[in-house]
C-alpha cells in the first residue's frame, strides 16, 4: 500500500499530460455610450440631442436642433461657451488619456475643456473610476469663418492607457 | 489459560489463508488502493488558463475554477458594461495560457474570430455587427488552414502566452441588439 501511494505521487509530480482540451465561455456586450468601457454621458441640455443612454452621444448646436426662443448657431465674430456639456468617464481597468479629433470644416474653431481649463485635445488623464466634466468654446473670430458654415460635423474619442 | 488457547487458533486461519494463496484458486479478490486524481481550478492545472496579472485581467472571470472572457454587465470587477458602440476597442493582456506539465505542447485555440450580425445583407439593412478578435501576445503563432485553429507550437515547460482582445461594434443601433455568447476551445498536445 506504501508504494502504490507514493506512485501515485509522483505521477503527480510530473505532471505528464499528452493532451487536454478545455471549452471556456467568452462573452462580450455592446453596451450604450452611458455604460460602456468609456463613458460618455451628456447632461441635461438643449445643445444634446442624444445623452448616451441607450445610444451614442451626439450634440447639436446647428438649425437642426434650434431653441424654443430661435437660436439656431453661434454668433459669427464671437467666442461663445457652453458649460458642462458631457461627463467622459473611464470605467475600464487601467488608467487612460483620453483625446478628441475633430473633423469638418473649421476644426480649429472648436475646443473641448475639462474643469480645469484643459484642452481634451491635448489629452486628459483619467484614473480608473475618474471622470471629467466638458465643456465647448466655440471661437468664430477667425476671418476664415463664415456665416451658415459647420465649423465641425464628427470627433473621435480617443482613450488609450498610459 | 484461556486466553492463550485464543492466540493459538488465531495463528491456525492465518496459516490456512496462505495456502489458499498460494495456489493462485480464488473466485475473487476486492482490493482497495489509492489512486489520487485531483481537480485543480483552472490557474494551477497542468494547463493553466488563468486572467493576466495585470489590471486587464479583471475583464475575465473565474467562476467554478474556469476562465471566462466577461465583457458583460455579469462582470462586476469593471465598471463598464460592454464595449462602446461605433468604436474600437482593444483589451491587451486579457488571459494567460501556460504549459505547468514537463512535456513541450503544441497550444491550439479556436475559433479566432467571433462575429454577430443582425439585420439582412439583402436588402441591405444591418441592424448591429459585433466582431471579436483574439490575438496571442507572445509566442510564435501561426493559423494552421488545415484545423482553421489558431497554433502556438513548442510551448515549453513553464512557457506562457499572453492573448489580448479587439472588438469592433457598429452602428448605434448594435447596442443591445448583438453579443457574443460564445466558447473557446483550448487543446494542448504533447
Amino acid at each position: 500500500m506504501g508504494a502504490l501511494a507514493s506512485g501515485a505521487a509522483a505521477m503527480v509530480g510530473t505532471g505528464a499530460f499528452t493532451s487536454v482540451t478545455a471549452a471556456r465561455d467568452i462573452d462580450v456586450a455592446v453596451a450604450d455610450d452611458a455604460s460602456a468601457y468609456l463613458r460618455l454621458k451628456g447632461t441635461d441640455s438643449h445643445y444634446v440631442t442624444d445623452d448616451g443612454d441607450g445610444g451614442t452621444l451626439a450634440l447639436d448646436l446647428s438649425g437642426d436642433n434650434a431653441t424654443p426662443s430661435g437660436g439656431s448657431g453661434v454668433n459669427p465674430n464671437a467666442v461663445t461657451e457652453f458649460g458642462s456639456l458631457f461627463e467622459i468617464a473611464n470605467q475600464g481597468t487601467q488608467p487612460v488619456t483620453v483625446e478628441v479629433t475633430k473633423s469638418g470644416q473649421h476644426p480649429d474653431a472648436v475646443a473641448f475643456e475639462d474643469g480645469n481649463g484643459d484642452a481634451l485635445a491635448d489629452g486628459i488623464e483619467l484614473a480608473v473610476g475618474e471622470s471629467a466634466d466638458i465643456s465647448l468654446v466655440v471661437d468664430t473670430t477667425d476671418n476664415a469663418i463664415d456665416v451658415d458654415e459647420q465649423l465641425v460635423d464628427s470627433v473621435v474619442f480617443h482613450a488609450v492607457d498610459n | 489459560m484461556e486466553r492463550r488457547t485464543f492466540v493459538l487458533s488465531a495463528g491456525a486461519i492465518v496459516g490456512g489463508g496462505g495456502l489458499a494463496l498460494g495456489t493462485g484458486a480464488f473466485d475473487s479478490v476486492e482490493a482497495e488502493r489509492d489512486v489520487s486524481i485531483t481537480v485543480a481550478d483552472d490557474a494551477d492545472g497542468y494547463l493553466s488558463i488563468r486572467p493576466h496579472d495585470g489590471p486587464n485581467g479583471a475583464y475575465a472571470t473565474m467562476d467554478d475554477g474556469e476562465l471566462a472572457v466577461e465583457l458583460t454587465d455579469d462582470n462586476g470587477a469593471v465598471a463598464g458594461d460592454g464595449v462602446n458602440a461605433n468604436a474600437l476597442t482593444g483589451v491587451a493582456n486579457l488571459f494567460t495560457i501556460q504549459n505547468q506539465g514537463t512535456n513541450e505542447v503544441e497550444l491550439a485555440v479556436s475559433p479566432l474570430t467571433f462575429l454577430d450580425v443582425s439585420g439582412s445583407i439583402f436588402p441591405p439593412s444591418i441592424d448591429g455587427v459585433l466582431g471579436v478578435l483574439l490575438v496571442p501576445q507572445s509566442g510564435s503563432w501561426s493559423v494552421d488552414p488545415d484545423r482553421g485553429v489558431l497554433s502556438i507550437t513548442d510551448l515549453a515547460p513553464g512557457e506562457e502566452t499572453d492573448f489580448s482582445l479587439a472588438a469592433v461594434a457598429f452602428p448605434e443601433s448594435a447596442i443591445d441588439e448583438v453579443e457574443i455568447d460564445d466558447e473557446l476551445l483550448i487543446t494542448a498536445e504533447a
